[in-house]
Parts: structure tokens; C-alpha cells; sequence
């Protein structure tokens, strides 16, 4: 059984700011096993921990899941045998089609699509296709051999072409004020039906259009 | 308007995906299914503090905070057994929203059956969709689950 408990996220990659979560990526540990103090934060609310039981791992080192790639090449042993982590980082090798994930992505952006179900109250739907609109812009990326895990930047490079671009990187703003609980002036108004449903589509758009990138 | 009739829709198609399924295959389609669950739960919270409260929603968390102190000032029957079945999933969130890699289906399965199933329920048994074919539709395909 091992036991790995890693700094990943903005902290391991020296770009976090005020508002940053602490994320910490674990395997085969219990919710006890974690050393603050070896942490660069003087706050434990902003810990987020991300667990693996070892045969979730297993399964997804052997698969070569780009969250891994992230999590081998980014992050930093906080506790762990060193020996065991850089094995796993030399012995890892990334997957290349990632046709899977963002069909999956699709599907959710296309139930978001679905305006008329939220009523006019659009803070869940654009929350969530953030979410969505990012995981598929690093996949996408991935596909052409750019890997970034880094929100603002993923989206910046997969949607340079979407003449909505600064509706869909102000998306952030909504994921921060619901999510992460932040003070933060929302650009747009959540409840603006034409406005939101211009977005939902454009996101469910996009992300069709990266997985037939993906798949062609 | 409790929630929208497209809402109930969805219920629905969630529901008739899980029943039609067979049952060795139930606890993988919830897993599947966990992020349009949790977009669901989401939705119907969004909407009924709206409808109820006539707050803003921001998350679940602090919709359950505002659930918490506010239920006590609802008294229809039908409105206090929707919103305590509410706070039954809210209470159960972190499964639907957990970004761990593990498997979810433990606890998820027994979540769906129960307080999602319950909350369902009184969403479609709500007076105020007695005459809603839709919700009509919903709870003829609960009763049956």
C-alpha cells in the first residue's frame, strides 16, 4: 500500500494569489493524514485534498491520465517515499486520446443547454459550464501536445477564436462568487435570460467542437 | 411556479434511465450520471429559494444555512415536507459533489433510492402540480420505482 501526499495547484506552481485553494492530491490515505504544518499556508480552511484509494490509482497511472501527468510533473512530495514518487514520474507515460472525456464534457454541456429548465435563474448552469468549458479546453490541449493545467490559460489558448471570449473567461467570476465563496462583482447578471442562454449555447458550441476536433 | 416543467422532464428522464436499466448495472449509471445529478439538485435548490425565500442562491451551502433558519416560518404541509426532504439531499451533497477519485456508488445508490427519490416525490406531489402532466407523469414512474 502506498501513501502519497502531494502539493498541486497554483502552490506548487508559485502562481496562486489571495484567493487560492491549497490543493493537496493523496493516495491511500485516510482524512487524518495530513501534516499542516509542512503546508506554505498559514490558513487550513483553504485546503482542499483530492483522495485516491491505491487501486483508483493504479487503474488511472496505467491509463495515463492527463490529472496525473499534472500531478507528477507540477506537484511536490509533502509526505511519502521519494523513491516510490519518482519512479512513478519517470515510469509514467500520458494518454494520448482524449475522445473519451471530452464526449462526456459534451453531454453535460448539452444538458446545460437545456434553458428552459432552470427558470430563468442561471447561476447553477454557467457555474457548472465553466467547469465543463475547462476541463474540455485542457483536454483539448492536451491533443495538441500543450499541457497546462492552469484555468485562465487553458482558456485563453483553446478558445482564442470564440468571439465570445471575454464572456466565457469572465465564466470565472461566477465559479469564484458560487463555488469559492468570493466577494466578487459578477459581470454579468445570472438572471439575464437572452444573455445567459447566448453563453450556455456558445459553451455547449465549443466544447462540440473540441471533441470533433479530438476525435477527427 | 415550484420548478419548471423542463426540470420535471429531466427528473423524469434520470428516473426512467435508472428503472430500465437492469439492476446489476444500476450503481453504474449513477456514476455516470453523478454530475447531471448534481446539476439537478443544484437546479432545484436554485429555484425554490427563489420561489420560497426570494434570496439569490450562491451555493448549496449556504442554501441550506438559509433552509435551516427559514423552514420553520413555512406552514403548508406540502411545502414543509418539500423542503425537509430538500434538506435531507442538501445534508448528503458532499456525494454528489466530491472531486475525489473514488468510487462513488456506495453511497451514491442509496442516496438516489432514498432522499433524491423522497424529494422527487414532493416535488411532484405538490399541490401546487396537481393538474401538471408532467408531474403527473413523474409520480406514476416513482410509485413504480
Amino acid at each position: 500500500m502506498t501513501k502519497l501526499v502531494v502539493l498541486i495547484g497554483s502552490y506548487a506552481r508559485g502562481d496562486f494569489n489571495q484567493y487560492s485553494d491549497c490543493d493537496i492530491f493523496r493516495v491511500g490515505c485516510e482524512n487524518t493524514d495530513l501534516d499542516y504544518s509542512m503546508l506554505p499556508i498559514t490558513d487550513q480552511s483553504i485546503v482542499s485534498c483530492i483522495d485516491y484509494d491505491n487501486e483508483t490509482f493504479a487503474k488511472l497511472y496505467n491509463a495515463g491520465s492527463l490529472f496525473l501527468y499534472h500531478v507528477l510533473h507540477e506537484g511536490i512530495l509533502i509526505s511519502g517515499d521519494i523513491e516510490i514518487w519518482q519512479g512513478l514520474q519517470d515510469g509514467f507515460s500520458v494518454q494520448r486520446s482524449f475522445s473519451k472525456e471530452l464526449e462526456e464534457i459534451s453531454l453535460i454541456t448539452e444538458f446545460l443547454s437545456n434553458i428552459e429548465m432552470f427558470g430563468g435563474k442561471f447561476l447553477t448552469p454557467l457555474v457548472n459550464a465553466f467547469t465543463e468549458l475547462k476541463n474540455a479546453s485542457v483536454f483539448y490541449l492536451a491533443h495538441q501536445g500543450i499541457y497546462t493545467f492552469e484555468k485562465t490559460q487553458c482558456l485563453r489558448l483553446a478558445l482564442s477564436n470564440s468571439t465570445m471570449l471575454p464572456e466565457l473567461l469572465s465564466l470565472k467570476k461566477f465559479y469564484d462568487y458560487s463555488v469559492r465563496g468570493q466577494d466578487v462583482d459578477l459581470p454579468f447578471d445570472p438572471n439575464s435570460h437572452d444573455k445567459c442562454r447566448e453563453v450556455l449555447l456558445e459553451v455547449h458550441k465549443l466544447t462540440l467542437g473540441m471533441r470533433n476536433a479530438c476525435n477527427g | 411556479m415550484l420548478v419548471t416543467d423542463s426540470l420535471l422532464i429531466q427528473i423524469h428522464s434520470i428516473f426512467s434511465g435508472f428503472v430500465t436499466i437492469r439492476t446489476n448495472e444500476q450503481g453504474d449509471f449513477l456514476q455516470r450520471n453523478r454530475k447531471k445529478l448534481k446539476i439537478l439538485i443544484e437546479t432545484i435548490t436554485e429555484q425554490l429559494v427563489a420561489s420560497y425565500f426570494k434570496k439569490g442562491f450562491v451555493n448549496v451551502p449556504t442554501a441550506l444555512l438559509l433552509i435551516n433558519t427559514r423552514i420553520q416560518e413555512l406552514t403548508d404541509r406540502d411545502d414543509v415536507s418539500l423542503f425537509e426532504s430538500l434538506q435531507s439531499v442538501l445534508r448528503h451533497y458532499e456525494i454528489l459533489a466530491d472531486k475525489s477519485y473514488i468510487d462513488h456508488k456506495p453511497k451514491l445508490e442509496p442516496l438516489f433510492r432514498k432522499e433524491i427519490k423522497i424529494l422527487c416525490m414532493n416535488i411532484a406531489l405538490h399541490k401546487e402540480f396537481v393538474k401538471n402532466a408532467h408531474a403527473a407523469n413523474l409520480r406514476r414512474l416513482l410509485n413504480d420505482c
